[in-house]
Protein backbone atom coordinates (compact mmCIF):
# COMPACT_ATOMS: atom_id res chain seq x y z
CA UNK A 1 0.00 0.00 0.00
CA UNK A 2 1.09 3.39 -0.96
CA UNK A 3 1.55 6.45 1.17
CA UNK A 4 -1.06 8.29 -1.23
CA UNK A 5 -3.34 5.44 -1.07
CA UNK A 6 -2.76 5.63 2.91
CA UNK A 7 -3.42 9.53 3.52
CA UNK A 8 -6.78 8.99 1.23
CA UNK A 9 -8.17 6.44 3.73
CA UNK A 10 -7.12 8.26 6.73
CA UNK A 11 -9.23 10.86 4.63
CA UNK A 12 -11.74 8.77 4.26
CA UNK A 13 -11.98 7.18 7.64
CA UNK A 14 -11.85 10.69 9.42
CA UNK A 15 -14.96 12.22 7.44
CA UNK A 16 -16.76 8.53 7.39
CA UNK A 17 -16.84 8.60 11.31
CA UNK A 18 -17.73 12.65 11.00
CA UNK A 19 -20.57 12.35 8.91
CA UNK A 20 -22.24 8.93 10.63
CA UNK A 21 -21.71 11.07 13.41
CA UNK A 22 -24.12 13.87 12.29
CA UNK A 23 -26.69 11.86 10.51
CA UNK A 24 -26.89 10.39 14.20
CA UNK A 25 -27.40 12.95 16.40
CA UNK A 26 -28.21 16.22 13.84
CA UNK A 27 -31.33 14.24 11.90
CA UNK A 28 -33.91 15.68 14.27
CA UNK A 29 -35.91 18.29 12.94
CA UNK A 30 -34.99 20.81 16.02
CA UNK A 31 -31.53 20.96 15.06
CA UNK A 32 -30.69 24.34 14.11
CA UNK A 33 -29.89 24.75 10.09
CA UNK A 34 -26.62 26.53 11.09
CA UNK A 35 -25.50 22.39 12.23
CA UNK A 36 -26.93 21.11 9.79
CA UNK A 37 -25.46 23.10 7.13
CA UNK A 38 -22.25 22.07 9.08
CA UNK A 39 -23.15 18.37 8.98
CA UNK A 40 -23.57 18.79 4.82
CA UNK A 41 -20.05 19.93 4.99
CA UNK A 42 -18.92 17.18 6.39
CA UNK A 43 -20.55 14.86 4.52
CA UNK A 44 -19.58 17.03 1.03
CA UNK A 45 -15.84 15.63 2.34
CA UNK A 46 -17.30 12.13 3.01
CA UNK A 47 -18.30 12.32 -1.09
CA UNK A 48 -15.20 13.71 -2.32
CA UNK A 49 -12.64 11.20 -0.26
CA UNK A 50 -14.99 8.29 -0.97
CA UNK A 51 -14.56 9.19 -5.04
CA UNK A 52 -10.88 9.41 -4.25
CA UNK A 53 -10.56 6.06 -2.92
CA UNK A 54 -13.07 4.56 -5.34
CA UNK A 55 -11.18 5.46 -8.52
CA UNK A 56 -7.66 4.87 -7.01
CA UNK A 57 -9.19 0.92 -5.75
CA UNK A 58 -10.72 0.79 -9.50
CA UNK A 59 -7.47 1.83 -11.10
CA UNK A 60 -8.83 4.94 -13.06
CA UNK A 61 -6.09 7.14 -14.10
CA UNK A 62 -5.42 10.35 -12.15
CA UNK A 63 -5.84 13.23 -14.29
CA UNK A 64 -5.63 16.99 -14.46
CA UNK A 65 -9.03 17.75 -13.41
CA UNK A 66 -10.58 15.77 -10.53
CA UNK A 67 -14.25 16.11 -9.21
CA UNK A 68 -12.71 16.19 -5.78
CA UNK A 69 -11.94 19.72 -6.12
CA UNK A 70 -15.44 21.03 -6.83
CA UNK A 71 -15.93 18.96 -3.95
CA UNK A 72 -13.70 20.97 -1.55
CA UNK A 73 -15.57 23.90 -3.09
CA UNK A 74 -18.81 22.42 -1.62
CA UNK A 75 -17.34 21.74 1.74
CA UNK A 76 -16.14 25.62 2.12
CA UNK A 77 -19.39 26.83 0.44
CA UNK A 78 -21.42 25.03 3.10
CA UNK A 79 -19.03 26.22 5.55
CA UNK A 80 -19.52 29.99 4.23
CA UNK A 81 -23.46 29.53 4.07
CA UNK A 82 -23.34 28.33 7.53
CA UNK A 83 -21.16 31.02 9.04
CA UNK A 84 -21.81 34.17 6.68
CA UNK A 85 -25.43 33.86 6.12
CA UNK A 86 -26.53 32.63 9.07
CA UNK A 87 -24.21 33.36 12.15
CA UNK A 88 -22.81 36.91 10.63
CA UNK A 89 -25.45 38.85 11.15
CA UNK A 90 -26.40 38.21 14.89
CA UNK A 91 -22.61 38.58 15.16
CA UNK A 92 -21.17 41.43 13.73
CA UNK A 93 -24.05 44.35 13.54
CA UNK A 94 -21.50 46.53 11.60
CA UNK A 95 -20.42 48.79 14.45
CA UNK A 96 -17.27 50.07 14.83
CA UNK A 97 -16.40 48.20 17.65
CA UNK A 98 -15.73 45.13 15.43
CA UNK A 99 -14.02 46.20 13.21
CA UNK A 100 -10.59 45.58 14.70
CA UNK A 101 -11.52 42.12 14.94
CA UNK A 102 -12.71 42.39 11.33
CA UNK A 103 -9.41 42.95 10.62
CA UNK A 104 -7.38 40.33 12.68
CA UNK A 105 -10.11 38.26 10.77
CA UNK A 106 -8.07 39.02 7.40
CA UNK A 107 -4.91 36.80 8.55
CA UNK A 108 -6.56 33.62 8.09
CA UNK A 109 -7.37 34.04 4.37
CA UNK A 110 -3.65 35.63 4.04
CA UNK A 111 -2.21 32.04 5.32
CA UNK A 112 -4.40 30.10 3.02
CA UNK A 113 -3.24 32.04 0.18
CA UNK A 114 0.39 32.33 1.51
CA UNK A 115 0.10 28.16 1.98
CA UNK A 116 -1.30 28.03 -1.53
CA UNK A 117 1.81 29.83 -3.40
CA UNK A 118 3.64 26.38 -3.37
CA UNK A 119 0.79 25.08 -5.76
CA UNK A 120 1.61 27.74 -8.28
CA UNK A 121 4.94 27.50 -8.10
CA UNK A 122 5.12 23.54 -8.50
CA UNK A 123 5.42 21.71 -12.10
CA UNK A 124 1.83 20.38 -11.78
CA UNK A 125 -0.46 20.61 -14.66
CA UNK A 126 -1.93 24.25 -15.22
CA UNK A 127 -5.51 22.97 -14.84
CA UNK A 128 -4.81 21.78 -11.49
CA UNK A 129 -3.31 24.43 -10.45
CA UNK A 130 -6.63 26.76 -11.52
CA UNK A 131 -8.26 24.26 -9.28
CA UNK A 132 -5.97 24.38 -6.41
CA UNK A 133 -6.23 28.15 -6.68
CA UNK A 134 -10.18 28.16 -6.56
CA UNK A 135 -10.34 25.87 -3.90
CA UNK A 136 -8.05 28.12 -2.00
CA UNK A 137 -10.35 31.34 -2.87
CA UNK A 138 -13.20 29.64 -0.92
CA UNK A 139 -10.77 28.31 2.07
CA UNK A 140 -10.38 31.57 2.19
CA UNK A 141 -13.52 33.24 2.22
CA UNK A 142 -14.93 30.44 4.61
CA UNK A 143 -11.77 30.56 7.29
CA UNK A 144 -12.44 34.93 7.29
CA UNK A 145 -15.31 33.92 8.77
CA UNK A 146 -14.69 31.19 10.94
CA UNK A 147 -11.53 33.13 12.60
CA UNK A 148 -13.73 35.93 12.65
CA UNK A 149 -16.24 33.74 14.40
CA UNK A 150 -13.60 32.76 16.80
CA UNK A 151 -12.28 35.99 17.67
CA UNK A 152 -14.86 38.24 18.11
CA UNK A 153 -16.29 39.18 21.96
CA UNK A 154 -19.88 38.52 22.12
CA UNK A 155 -22.43 40.84 21.88
CA UNK A 156 -26.03 40.17 23.75
CA UNK A 157 -26.95 36.10 24.24
CA UNK A 158 -23.51 34.60 24.14
CA UNK A 159 -23.74 32.22 21.08
CA UNK A 160 -20.86 33.05 19.54
CA UNK A 161 -18.93 31.95 22.54
CA UNK A 162 -20.55 28.52 22.23
CA UNK A 163 -19.47 28.00 18.96
CA UNK A 164 -15.97 29.14 19.23
CA UNK A 165 -14.07 25.67 19.62
CA UNK A 166 -15.83 24.67 16.33
CA UNK A 167 -14.74 27.41 14.63
CA UNK A 168 -11.02 26.97 15.36
CA UNK A 169 -11.43 23.41 14.03
CA UNK A 170 -13.36 24.41 10.87
CA UNK A 171 -10.45 27.12 10.62
CA UNK A 172 -7.92 24.06 11.36
CA UNK A 173 -9.32 22.31 8.36
CA UNK A 174 -9.08 25.07 5.89
CA UNK A 175 -5.55 24.97 6.60
CA UNK A 176 -5.12 21.73 6.78
CA UNK A 177 -6.70 21.14 3.43
CA UNK A 178 -4.64 23.79 1.66
CA UNK A 179 -1.40 22.71 3.38
CA UNK A 180 -2.35 18.99 1.70
CA UNK A 181 -3.15 20.04 -1.30
CA UNK A 182 0.39 22.41 -1.37
CA UNK A 183 2.24 19.07 -0.06
CA UNK A 184 0.69 16.99 -2.93
CA UNK A 185 2.03 19.58 -5.41
CA UNK A 186 5.44 19.39 -4.22
CA UNK A 187 5.02 15.74 -4.41
CA UNK A 188 5.84 15.83 -0.60
CA UNK A 189 4.31 12.29 0.20
CA UNK A 190 4.90 11.96 4.24
CA UNK A 191 3.98 15.29 4.46
CA UNK A 192 0.99 14.43 2.84
CA UNK A 193 0.13 11.59 5.07
CA UNK A 194 1.36 13.67 8.58
CA UNK A 195 -1.38 16.38 7.43
CA UNK A 196 -3.91 13.69 6.15
CA UNK A 197 -4.20 12.02 9.91
CA UNK A 198 -4.42 15.63 11.62
CA UNK A 199 -7.40 16.26 8.55
CA UNK A 200 -9.09 12.70 9.95
CA UNK A 201 -8.56 13.85 13.39
CA UNK A 202 -9.91 17.19 12.95
CA UNK A 203 -12.94 16.07 10.89
CA UNK A 204 -14.36 13.42 13.37
CA UNK A 205 -13.49 16.69 16.22
CA UNK A 206 -15.78 19.06 14.11
CA UNK A 207 -19.20 18.02 14.43
CA UNK A 208 -18.43 16.90 18.37
CA UNK A 209 -17.52 20.07 18.75
CA UNK A 210 -20.21 21.81 17.24
CA UNK A 211 -22.62 19.53 19.54
CA UNK A 212 -21.04 20.57 22.44
CA UNK A 213 -21.66 24.29 21.34
CA UNK A 214 -25.27 23.96 20.73
CA UNK A 215 -26.07 22.04 24.04
CA UNK A 216 -24.48 25.25 25.60
CA UNK A 217 -26.33 27.15 23.42
CA UNK A 218 -29.66 25.89 24.42
CA UNK A 219 -28.94 26.72 28.10
CA UNK A 220 -28.12 30.12 27.49
CA UNK B 1 -31.56 6.65 -37.92
CA UNK B 2 -29.77 5.68 -34.95
CA UNK B 3 -28.97 9.73 -34.26
CA UNK B 4 -32.15 10.43 -33.91
CA UNK B 5 -33.05 7.25 -31.76
CA UNK B 6 -33.44 9.55 -29.07
CA UNK B 7 -36.01 11.97 -30.58
CA UNK B 8 -38.29 9.46 -30.95
CA UNK B 9 -37.85 7.78 -27.88
CA UNK B 10 -38.62 11.33 -26.54
CA UNK B 11 -41.70 11.07 -28.57
CA UNK B 12 -42.94 7.76 -27.30
CA UNK B 13 -42.40 8.75 -24.05
CA UNK B 14 -43.50 12.42 -23.24
CA UNK B 15 -46.43 12.68 -26.10
CA UNK B 16 -48.74 10.16 -24.12
CA UNK B 17 -47.41 11.81 -20.70
CA UNK B 18 -48.37 15.32 -22.21
CA UNK B 19 -52.06 13.93 -22.67
CA UNK B 20 -52.49 12.52 -19.34
CA UNK B 21 -51.47 15.64 -17.80
CA UNK B 22 -54.72 17.30 -18.16
CA UNK B 23 -56.60 14.47 -17.01
CA UNK B 24 -55.33 14.62 -13.37
CA UNK B 25 -57.38 16.15 -10.99
CA UNK B 26 -54.76 16.59 -8.27
CA UNK B 27 -53.03 19.89 -9.24
CA UNK B 28 -49.68 18.40 -7.18
CA UNK B 29 -49.59 15.00 -8.64
CA UNK B 30 -50.28 17.00 -11.90
CA UNK B 31 -47.17 19.07 -11.00
CA UNK B 32 -45.36 15.50 -10.44
CA UNK B 33 -46.12 14.12 -13.51
CA UNK B 34 -45.00 17.63 -15.33
CA UNK B 35 -41.55 17.27 -13.59
CA UNK B 36 -40.86 13.72 -15.10
CA UNK B 37 -41.69 15.08 -18.54
CA UNK B 38 -39.06 17.88 -17.65
CA UNK B 39 -36.84 14.95 -16.65
CA UNK B 40 -37.03 13.12 -20.05
CA UNK B 41 -36.30 16.75 -21.65
CA UNK B 42 -33.58 17.27 -19.46
CA UNK B 43 -32.20 13.76 -20.58
CA UNK B 44 -32.49 14.92 -24.09
CA UNK B 45 -30.56 18.23 -23.55
CA UNK B 46 -27.72 16.46 -21.77
CA UNK B 47 -26.98 13.82 -24.39
CA UNK B 48 -26.77 16.50 -26.59
CA UNK B 49 -24.31 18.86 -24.58
CA UNK B 50 -22.48 15.38 -23.50
CA UNK B 51 -21.94 14.46 -26.89
CA UNK B 52 -19.80 17.44 -27.75
CA UNK B 53 -17.97 17.19 -24.75
CA UNK B 54 -17.07 13.32 -25.86
CA UNK B 55 -16.20 14.52 -29.08
CA UNK B 56 -14.13 17.40 -27.78
CA UNK B 57 -12.21 15.05 -25.48
CA UNK B 58 -11.65 12.83 -28.21
CA UNK B 59 -13.87 10.25 -27.38
CA UNK B 60 -12.18 9.42 -24.04
CA UNK B 61 -15.29 7.22 -22.44
CA UNK B 62 -13.95 6.61 -18.75
CA UNK B 63 -12.59 10.38 -18.31
CA UNK B 64 -15.92 11.76 -19.61
CA UNK B 65 -18.48 10.09 -17.69
CA UNK B 66 -16.97 10.08 -14.65
CA UNK B 67 -15.51 13.25 -14.54
CA UNK B 68 -18.07 15.49 -16.86
CA UNK B 69 -21.54 13.70 -17.48
CA UNK B 70 -21.75 13.84 -13.34
CA UNK B 71 -21.69 17.64 -13.47
CA UNK B 72 -23.63 18.47 -17.03
CA UNK B 73 -26.38 15.99 -15.51
CA UNK B 74 -26.89 17.69 -12.27
CA UNK B 75 -27.00 21.11 -13.08
CA UNK B 76 -29.32 19.98 -15.75
CA UNK B 77 -31.55 18.38 -13.81
CA UNK B 78 -31.05 20.76 -10.82
CA UNK B 79 -32.17 23.43 -12.97
CA UNK B 80 -35.92 22.83 -12.99
CA UNK B 81 -36.26 22.12 -9.05
CA UNK B 82 -34.42 25.23 -8.39
CA UNK B 83 -37.13 27.15 -9.92
CA UNK B 84 -39.65 25.35 -8.79
CA UNK B 85 -38.54 25.98 -5.27
CA UNK B 86 -37.91 29.84 -6.41
CA UNK B 87 -41.25 30.43 -7.61
CA UNK B 88 -43.77 27.89 -5.92
CA UNK B 89 -42.88 26.75 -2.78
CA UNK B 90 -40.31 25.43 -0.32
CA UNK B 91 -42.38 22.53 0.93
CA UNK B 92 -40.03 19.73 1.99
CA UNK B 93 -42.31 17.10 1.19
CA UNK B 94 -42.88 18.85 -2.36
CA UNK B 95 -39.63 19.47 -3.26
CA UNK B 96 -38.27 15.76 -2.27
CA UNK B 97 -41.25 14.34 -4.05
CA UNK B 98 -40.82 17.00 -7.50
CA UNK B 99 -36.67 16.15 -7.76
CA UNK B 100 -37.59 12.67 -7.85
CA UNK B 101 -40.15 12.31 -10.32
CA UNK B 102 -37.29 14.91 -12.54
CA UNK B 103 -34.64 12.13 -11.69
CA UNK B 104 -37.00 9.15 -12.82
CA UNK B 105 -37.90 11.61 -15.88
CA UNK B 106 -34.28 11.56 -16.42
CA UNK B 107 -33.59 8.02 -16.30
CA UNK B 108 -36.45 6.71 -17.81
CA UNK B 109 -34.85 8.12 -21.27
CA UNK B 110 -31.75 7.36 -20.95
CA UNK B 111 -31.93 3.90 -19.85
CA UNK B 112 -34.43 3.46 -23.13
CA UNK B 113 -31.24 4.92 -25.26
CA UNK B 114 -28.93 2.25 -23.78
CA UNK B 115 -31.77 -0.46 -23.87
CA UNK B 116 -32.24 0.60 -27.73
CA UNK B 117 -28.00 0.79 -27.73
CA UNK B 118 -27.09 -2.36 -26.27
CA UNK B 119 -30.52 -4.23 -27.87
CA UNK B 120 -28.20 -7.48 -28.89
CA UNK B 121 -26.59 -7.71 -25.38
CA UNK B 122 -29.31 -6.51 -22.90
CA UNK B 123 -31.04 -9.06 -20.74
CA UNK B 124 -33.32 -9.08 -17.93
CA UNK B 125 -30.37 -9.03 -14.85
CA UNK B 126 -29.52 -5.87 -17.00
CA UNK B 127 -33.33 -4.27 -17.25
CA UNK B 128 -33.14 -4.81 -13.21
CA UNK B 129 -29.51 -3.24 -12.31
CA UNK B 130 -30.39 -0.21 -13.90
CA UNK B 131 -33.86 -0.26 -12.90
CA UNK B 132 -32.69 -0.28 -9.43
CA UNK B 133 -29.40 1.11 -10.07
CA UNK B 134 -29.47 4.42 -12.42
CA UNK B 135 -33.02 5.13 -12.03
CA UNK B 136 -32.75 5.65 -8.39
CA UNK B 137 -29.35 7.12 -8.23
CA UNK B 138 -31.25 10.05 -10.53
CA UNK B 139 -34.21 10.14 -8.59
CA UNK B 140 -32.13 10.37 -5.43
CA UNK B 141 -29.26 12.97 -6.48
CA UNK B 142 -32.65 15.34 -7.19
CA UNK B 143 -34.48 14.20 -4.69
CA UNK B 144 -31.63 15.06 -2.27
CA UNK B 145 -30.95 18.49 -4.05
CA UNK B 146 -34.64 19.43 -4.07
CA UNK B 147 -35.08 17.97 0.17
CA UNK B 148 -31.93 20.17 0.57
CA UNK B 149 -33.32 23.45 -0.79
CA UNK B 150 -36.06 23.40 1.85
CA UNK B 151 -33.62 24.24 4.24
CA UNK B 152 -31.75 26.96 2.33
CA UNK B 153 -35.21 28.41 0.48
CA UNK B 154 -35.13 29.68 4.53
CA UNK B 155 -33.11 32.46 4.08
CA UNK B 156 -32.15 34.65 0.53
CA UNK B 157 -28.66 34.91 1.58
CA UNK B 158 -28.02 31.32 1.81
CA UNK B 159 -29.98 30.53 -1.46
CA UNK B 160 -26.87 31.00 -4.08
CA UNK B 161 -23.85 29.65 -1.83
CA UNK B 162 -26.27 26.51 -0.30
CA UNK B 163 -27.64 25.25 -3.99
CA UNK B 164 -24.16 25.01 -5.49
CA UNK B 165 -23.25 23.36 -2.29
CA UNK B 166 -26.07 21.02 -2.62
CA UNK B 167 -25.26 20.65 -6.34
CA UNK B 168 -21.63 19.75 -6.07
CA UNK B 169 -22.91 17.18 -3.49
CA UNK B 170 -25.03 15.27 -6.13
CA UNK B 171 -22.72 15.53 -8.40
CA UNK B 172 -19.81 13.44 -6.62
CA UNK B 173 -22.59 11.13 -5.46
CA UNK B 174 -23.28 10.56 -9.29
CA UNK B 175 -19.29 10.19 -9.89
CA UNK B 176 -19.06 7.55 -7.38
CA UNK B 177 -22.16 5.42 -9.14
CA UNK B 178 -20.43 5.84 -12.17
CA UNK B 179 -17.31 5.32 -11.28
CA UNK B 180 -18.28 2.20 -9.55
CA UNK B 181 -20.39 0.63 -12.33
CA UNK B 182 -17.19 1.31 -15.10
CA UNK B 183 -15.06 -0.62 -12.93
CA UNK B 184 -14.71 -4.22 -11.52
CA UNK B 185 -17.13 -3.28 -8.27
CA UNK B 186 -20.28 -2.74 -10.49
CA UNK B 187 -22.34 -4.63 -8.44
CA UNK B 188 -21.55 -1.71 -5.31
CA UNK B 189 -22.83 0.83 -7.54
CA UNK B 190 -26.16 -0.66 -8.10
CA UNK B 191 -26.66 -1.04 -4.10
CA UNK B 192 -25.51 2.49 -3.39
CA UNK B 193 -28.54 3.94 -4.56
CA UNK B 194 -30.95 1.52 -3.31
CA UNK B 195 -28.97 2.16 0.11
CA UNK B 196 -29.77 5.46 0.29
CA UNK B 197 -33.24 5.69 -1.28
CA UNK B 198 -33.36 3.03 2.03
CA UNK B 199 -32.38 5.86 4.28
CA UNK B 200 -34.45 8.89 2.22
CA UNK B 201 -37.67 6.51 2.57
CA UNK B 202 -36.84 6.37 5.91
CA UNK B 203 -36.47 9.87 7.18
CA UNK B 204 -39.58 10.80 5.20
CA UNK B 205 -41.69 8.05 6.09
CA UNK B 206 -40.50 9.24 9.94
CA UNK B 207 -41.36 13.07 9.09
CA UNK B 208 -44.81 11.32 7.73
CA UNK B 209 -45.10 9.89 11.00
CA UNK B 210 -44.66 12.42 13.25
CA UNK B 211 -47.04 14.71 11.37
CA UNK B 212 -49.71 12.41 11.25
CA UNK B 213 -49.39 11.49 15.43
CA UNK B 214 -49.59 15.24 16.12
CA UNK B 215 -52.52 15.56 13.98
CA UNK B 216 -54.02 12.74 15.81
CA UNK B 217 -52.89 14.92 19.52
CA UNK B 218 -54.24 17.97 18.12
CA UNK B 219 -57.77 16.36 17.22
CA UNK B 220 -57.50 14.47 20.73
CA UNK B 221 -57.00 17.55 22.57
CA UNK B 222 -59.96 19.54 20.92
Amino acid sequence: MNTAFLSELFLLAGSVAGFTYGIIVFLSKKTPLYAKMIAGAVGCMMFGYLLAVIRRIAGFEERAFRLDYLTYIGVFLFLLTANAGLMDGLVDDGNKRVKKYRVIALAAPVVIVLLSVPVILSEIPAVSKICCGAVALFAAAASYFNFKHAVIPDVEFGVIQCVRAYNWVALLYAVLLTATLAARALGWEIAVLILSILTCVDMILILPMMKRGIDRWKTI
Amino acid sequence: MENNMIYIAFLCVTVPMLFLLPIIKDKFARTVVGYVIVGVFCCLLVSEINGYILRGLNNDYEYVTTVFTPVTEEIIKALPVLFFAFVFTDNREKLLSVGFALGVGFAILENIVILLQNFSTVSLIWALLRGFGAALMHGVCTGVVGLGLHFIHQKKKLFIPGSFALLVMSMTYHSIYNTLVQSQYKYFGFVLPLITFVILFFITFRARLKAKNKKIQKEAAR
